[in-house]
């Protein structure tokens, strides 16, 4: 390795190393001005950051493995493992694909999926759990709105 | 300008992608059943003399087209078409052009564990197999086996991934890292950080990552080189771009030239 390219990755080395320390204090996971969704906690993660959580229950748990379909017009999805925009974007498509979903809606502050529905089949909270396992997340809890 | 129109356009119509993953680095992501990702990436290498040939500075300008298809829940295939064009100075004088499809690289993709433990946190691992296979010249097939795990911690992500490549073919004269006719161990480690937005929003689309990575070669001829590669990725809903450098950091090699420097521009979409 010659001089020049050593310098140079040293250079580099240290702008990068700068870029990611430059933002000095708290670093906030979520929007601190979101208003937190039910069951959800702000909590410190190993990195100092604050992420949000959410108190899952046995009966949560359970309430995923129904196969009676929905009736609400919309649910609330809250998804684990969303750690990016195209992740994102990976789970609206798996969802659409359900019959009765037509639109999913994901909000990366909050990590829950608004899914909206119509028709005369209506996923069950199984179907919206396998659809968000295939997209490569877990669905933790389903909550029917309207 | 007659390539970025048709890349925009497929940029505004797709859909799902893989992420958290570096240029140079595995990840323990995949593409969902039922759906592609295309990566077209170009590359840039120059490197120094060659011990063997005695040339006395080659460049390599390559482009790949990696495909990936979700075969299933955690599984997903993958297909890559390198193309590269070569140009070797020769050690008297004058320089010599080769352009070429060198081989295909298909793999197999398995994702065996996956443990989200919060709304963005995830550890999970992968591994994959599949060949190089040779269609330049005698058709030869390279298999090759490795894995990769992949953490992420709100705005940090981890991946690192380990190879081994068998190859049954193989010239000494042509082999600038694992082309030879020695079997190869590449590893990798990536560091993503997320440097924008610091904070997710209801309507947040996209985001702006630092990415960092080492990559090691070593060749069981006893050539060993290690690379870092600092980069800079953007990352839409339906799409992402990004650019790394790629610089030596340790090279002890004598049966291929060292690397004096690279670059790498790379898409990703899915559809």
């Amino acid at each position: 390795m010659n001089k020049s390219t050593f310098s140079l990755s040293l250079i580099l080395s240290a702008t990068i190393l700068l870029a990611a320390c430059g933002s000095s204090g708290p670093s906030i996971v979520r929007d601190p001005n979101a208003p937190l969704p039910p069951g959800a906690r702000i909590v410190k993660s190993p990195t100092g950051e604050d992420v949000i959580e959410y108190d899952i229950t046995d009966a949560d748990r359970k309430a995923l493995e129904s196969t009676t379909p929905m009736t609400g017009a919309s649910a609330a999805l809250v998804v684990n493992g969303l750690g990016c925009p195209q992740c994102a974007s990976n789970v609206d498509v798996q969802l659409v694909r359900l019959k009765g979903v037509d639109h999913a809606d994901v909000d990366l502050s909050t990590g829950v999926v608004t899914i909206t529905m119509s028709g005369g089949k209506k996923p069950s909270p199984k179907d919206l759990r396998e659809a968000v396992l295939d997209a490569g997340f877990t669905l933790v809890r389903v909550q029917e709105m309207n | 300008m007659k390539f970025l129109a048709p890349a925009l356009l497929l940029a505004c119509v797709a859909s799902a992608a893989h992420a958290q993953e570096a240029m140079y680095t595995q990840a323990a992501t995949m593409p969902s059943p039922h759906t592609f990702v295309y990566k077209p990436m170009v590359h840039y290498w120059k490197f120094g003399d060659n011990p063997v040939t005695g040339e006395t500075g080659t460049q390599v300008f390559e482009t790949v087209h990696n495909l990936g298809y979700g075969l299933d829940r955690g599984w997903a295939a993958y297909l890559e078409i390198p193309a590269n064009i070569e140009l070797s100075d020769q050690p008297g004088g004058g320089d010599e052009t080769d352009a070429n499809v060198e081989s295909l690289d298909i793999n197999v993709k398995w994702r065996f564990t996956q443990n989200d433990t919060g709304g963005i946190n995830t550890v999970r691992a992968a591994l994959i197999a599949g060949a190089e296979v040779n269609v330049d010249g005698d058709f030869a097939v390279n298999p090759k086996v490795g894995g990769v795990v992949t953490i992420v911690q709100g705005r940090h992500g981890f991946n690192q991934d380990l190879f081994f490549k068998l190859n049954t073919d193989g010239d000494r004269e042509q082999n600038l890292g694992g082309e030879g006719p020695s079997d190869a161990i590449s590893h990798s480690t990536a560091y993503v950080y997320r440097f924008w937005p610091d904070a997710f929003k209801s309507d947040s689309r996209g985001a702006w990552y630092t990415t960092f990575e080492v990559s090691g070669l070593y060749e069981t001829n006893g050539d060993y080189d290690l690379r870092w590669a600092p980069g800079i990725m953007f990352e839409g809903y339906r799409w992402a771009l990004e650019f790394m450098a790629q610089l030596p950091l340790y090279q002890d090699l004598e049966e291929r030239p060292e690397l004096e420097w690279g670059v790498g521009f790379g898409l990703r979409f899915s559809f």
